[in-house]
């Protein structure tokens, strides 16, 4: 479960609402992470079992996003786990999560500062 | 970028949900560092900036290598100790001490590494190579052990084979005594699993190199109160180095922590041999050889397939935003290591400020367009002052047991006979 204050955001559409948190509260510098995520439908209709959900995250000023795939995993319900996120420089990140169901993709993203 | 640029940025984006505080990253800093015994050449910092300082020291100690259960392994470095200098290896007398050489600091002092022959890429440093996540220029390989195999069997290299680096061990009784003590019979035809050995012991013999603190750190602990501290640690040229290094100078932004090196890639825009731009793809082609090598950290002779390292390996990204990136080498001790970048084309530290002062000889970036690389106008004195700075990032020397060939293995073998490069035969 993702605390109430976890980041949250509505993806493009407005299809999905999606929230996040960084496990262990803080992204490491130049280390790897993982984020915990929960994506519900705004419709109320549950996400389906065989949805594409992916993360990733590029700094759009440098023109480059990290050097890892992240891998997600359900880990049941709403509730899924991405890892192998690695920000490797300090400056601006756009962190996204994709949600696709039915051929369909939306986007929700998310700026992330890093010093 | 002021906070207030960054809010307004913020709130234009039509998706973006919220910028994320980095409050909550400090709770993993180091201890902070004490304001009020800033000197007053740092004096001017701002709190970020002196949290950049802050997270330069302390050093952890070396990472752990699942991948090798046999990394911190008395025994296994005392193998691994004998077989690098061991110029039996190679059937023209190189050994891995040629291009790492003790007396330079295990570099070769030579622009481009030169065993046999003339190899395209500077010789890095094995000081403190067990803190690399990569190894190589181009993060060709994800461990020191499975790096080992490479230059043995380079034709340029050793140009010596997996099935000679055995039969010395087999035919020596001391190796083999120390082998088969560690990893049980030696086997007498050739065998991948009894390489794998050996390349960890050669893995488990780098990780004995390593350095001691340097100056910066004896400074950092006095700027934190500690009694261990030395504000003078650093003269007043290397202070103002420091602030530049951290601020207008941007180094930081890749030279990062306590190791001044974020581990990963970036491209320069060093050009290549056509003088136009790069031709190196450098990056990108060491991704496909790292997940492809069978001696990889995901591979069946790994200790620990599935470990995070694994994972990292699988999960690399294939992109052409990596063709001619190169590793961020770590800082500590970099005065010690002439010349420098990749290929060796800059013969001092003095001639790589000047260049990150100027970026004469840099093609514009293409591929990863890196706006952080823009020329800084630190002038002479300027440059003078980031020189010093990193002077003062030289550590201590390795224990000396581990950083000199073993005593008896001398006897047995001289150098400079089996040297080539005393035999005329460098450049072949």
């Amino acid at each position: 479960m993702l605390p109430a204050d976890a980041r949250s955001g509505t993806s493009a559409d407005g299809t999905y609402t999606v929230k996040w948190e960084v496990v262990g509260g803080a992204i490491p510098d130049a280390e790897p992470f993982a984020i915990a995520f929960a994506v519900t439908r705004t419709d109320g209709k549950p996400v389906a079992a065989d949805a594409e959900v992916l993360v990733d995250a590029e700094m759009p000023h440098h023109g480059h996003g990290m050097n890892f795939v992240p891998t997600v995993k359900r880990r049941g319900g709403d509730t899924f786990l991405g890892e192998g996120l690695l920000f490797h420089m300090p400056g601006r990140w756009v962190l996204a999560i994709d949600v696709g169901e039915d051929g369909v993709r939306e986007r929700t993203q998310w700026f992330v500062d890093v010093e | 970028m002021s906070s207030n640029a960054r809010q307004l940025l913020c709130l234009a984006s039509t998706v973006v949900a919220l910028c994320v505080s980095n409050a909550q990253a400090q709770s993993q800093r180091p201890p902070a560092i004490d304001a009020s015994r800033l000197p007053a050449e740092l004096v001017s910092l701002t709190a970020e900036e002196v949290a950049r300082i802050a997270r330069m020291a302390p050093v952890a100690p070396f990472p752990s290598d699942p991948t090798n259960r046999f990394a911190d392994d008395e025994r296994a470095a005392e193998l691994g100790h004998r077989l690098f200098f061991d110029t039996r290896i190679s059937p023209k007398g190189v050994s891995c001490a040629t291009c790492h050489d003790p007396a330079k600091h295990f570099t070769d002092g030579l622009p481009l590494a030169r065993g046999i022959g003339v190899t395209t890429r500077n010789a890095p440093t094995v000081v403190d190579s067990g803190r690399r996540r990569w190894v190589g220029w181009d993060g060709k390989f994800d461990s020191l052990w499975s790096q080992a195999l490479a230059p043995i069997e380079n034709p340029v290299e050793m140009g010596s084979s997996r099935e000679r680096l055995q039969q010395v061990v087999r035919d020596d009784a001391t190796l083999r005594a120390l082998y088969e003590g560690l990893f049980g019979a030696m086997p007498e035809a050739p065998s991948d699993i009894a390489t794998a050995n050996l390349l960890k012991s050669l893995g488990a013999y780098q990780r004995k190199l390593v350095s001691g603190p340097a100056p910066i750190d004896r400074f950092i602990a006095g700027l934190r109160g500690d009694p261990s501290g030395d504000l003078e640690a650093l003269d007043a040229a290397a202070r103002r180095g420091l602030v530049t290094f951290v601020s207008k100078g941007g180094c930081f932004q890749c030279h990062r922590g306590p190791n001044f090196t974020d581990e990963e890639f970036h491209a320069l825009g060093l050009v290549g041999a056509n003088g136009r731009v790069p031709d190196d793809p450098a990056r990108l082609a060491a991704v496909d050889f790292v997940q492809s090598n069978p001696f990889n950290a995901a591979g069946k002779f790994s200790d620990a397939p599935d470990s995070p390292k694994g994972q990292m390996v699988r999960s690399l990204k294939r992109a052409p935003e990596l063709f001619g990136q190169f590793r961020t080498p770590p800082l500590r001790s970099v005065a010690l290591t002439p010349p420098y970048m990749h290929d060796g084309r800059l013969a001092t530290l003095a001639d790589v400020v000047r260049f990150y002062d100027t970026l004469e000889g840099a093609a514009p970036i293409g591929h990863h367009g890196e706006s952080v690389l823009v020329p800084l106008g630190l002038g002479e004195g300027g440059r003078a002052d980031l020189e010093a700075f990193l002077r003062a990032l030289n550590g201590a020397p390795p224990d000396p047991r581990w950083a000199s060939k073993p005593a008896d293995l001398a006897k047995t073998m001289e150098p400079a006979a089996a040297d080539p490069r005393t035999q005329g035969n460098q450049g072949r």
